[in-house]
């Protein structure tokens, strides 16, 4: 009688929880990208997960490094409209150049290409669809430059939730937070 | 013979007639279009159209190309720049597709229209392309030459991505980046 009883609650409690371990296997939100402030346009530069991930994909603009950019990481980059040139260095160096805008978001990916010795990484334009496929995280602060340019996590929070951001390295974004969809 | 005569007399002076008529309509475009009492705002959506041929494998970054304007850009139903108006573009970045799968790349910006003389600076042209990339059929074929005896993996290194070809005469959308002419954003300035 106490084992029924105790196979009873068993299967209650496992239907209980079923749920909750539905939930955790639902789907992540999508990551939200807040607004870039105004006058200033920006780009999200992402890597999606795959080959080479030992590999490092670091961002440079003009000789400074932007943040590094591991696999299946993500950064945010806020900077001044026009023509902005990238580079990413292995093996041997790529680059790309963008013509950022105000108030709009431009993505840029990183891939690992076969290379002699080790991957080659390779830079290229993106879009925010391409951007959605990819499960991805943030690049952690200690990984970003240390000069201008990669919103560290606290500031992209602080903007998505409006309140107005920490002393920031880059310039503080917008205090409004839609889903950026390009212009 | 008589009235093959009379006919050719009418239509020669019905056409006679008309082409002032369509010169003046001509003329108020003109005027409308440069006398500037109407201004174009920032960000107005405007169609453009390439004339000419570019690519990844073709272009190179800093090239410039020319542009018409493929609709002519309305405000409070005057047409104040008309279609055909001629500009500029720019190649910002072209790259050509590689070895190991990499694709070609072009990234394509709208520079400006010759309006009544002044550049109507244009912004906004999302033109980047990229072509089909094969890095990832390079990642398998490595992956396969591992359990392989034979260095298949090298075969990697020629295969090369698709190239981004953008044909002539593509239409492409962009926006006016300030108000036009500038005159009037020092006017809308000095307003309290």
């Amino acid at each position: 009688m106490f084992q029924k009883l105790s196979i009873a609650a068993a299967v209650a409690v496992t239907a209980l929880a079923s749920p909750a371990i539905a939930q955790d296997k639902e789907a992540p939100a999508p990551i939200a990208i807040p607004a870039p402030p105004a006058g200033k346009g920006q780009i999200v530069f992402y890597r999606p997960g795959g080959m080479g991930f030992a590999v490092g994909c670091s961002v440079n603009e003009k000789g400074q490094k932007v943040s590094s950019l591991g696999a299946g990481k993500y950064f945010i980059m806020v900077t001044e409209p026009g023509r902005h040139e990238f580079s990413v260095k292995s093996e041997a160096k790529d680059t790309l150049a963008l013509e950022v805008e105000a108030d709009e978001t431009q993505y840029a990916s990183c891939k690992i290409k076969m290379g002699f010795m080790v991957g080659r990484p390779d830079i290229r334009p993106a879009t925010e669809a391409e951007f959605r496929k990819s499960k991805l995280k943030m690049v952690d602060a200690d990984d970003m430059g240390p000069g201008e340019g990669a919103l560290r996590p606290e500031q992209v929070a602080a903007a998505l939730s409006g309140a107005p951001a920490a002393a920031t390295p880059a310039a503080a974004p917008a205090p409004v937070a839609p889903a950026s969809p390009q212009q | 013979m008589h009235w093959q005569l009379l006919l050719a007399s009418v239509v020669l002076v019905g056409g006679a007639m008309s082409m002032p008529a369509v010169g003046q309509d001509a003329t108020v475009a003109a005027a409308s279009e440069c006398a500037a009492s109407l201004t174009i705002p920032a960000l107005t959506p405007v169609r453009l159209e390439l004339l000419a041929p570019l690519g990844s494998k073709i272009s190179r970054s800093g090239d410039s190309f020319p542009i018409r304007l493929a609709e002519p850009i309305v405000v409070e139903g005057v047409v104040l720049v008309r279609e055909g108006t001629t500009g500029m573009g720019e190649v910002v970045h072209a790259k050509k597709a590689g070895g190991s799968g990499s694709a070609g790349e072009l990234v394509l910006a709208a520079r400006y229209l010759e309006v009544c003389g002044q550049r109507l600076r244009l912004r906004s042209m999302h033109l980047s392309s990229n072509g089909k990339s094969r890095t990832d059929t390079v990642n398998a074929l490595n992956v396969a030459s591992a359990a392989s005896p034979l260095p298949v993996g090298l075969f990697g290194f020629m295969i090369h991505g698709g190239q981004v070809n953008v044909p002539q005469g593509t239409i492409a959308e962009a926006k006016t980046a300030e108000i036009f002419p500038p005159a009037a954003t020092a006017d809308a300035r000095q307003v309290p």
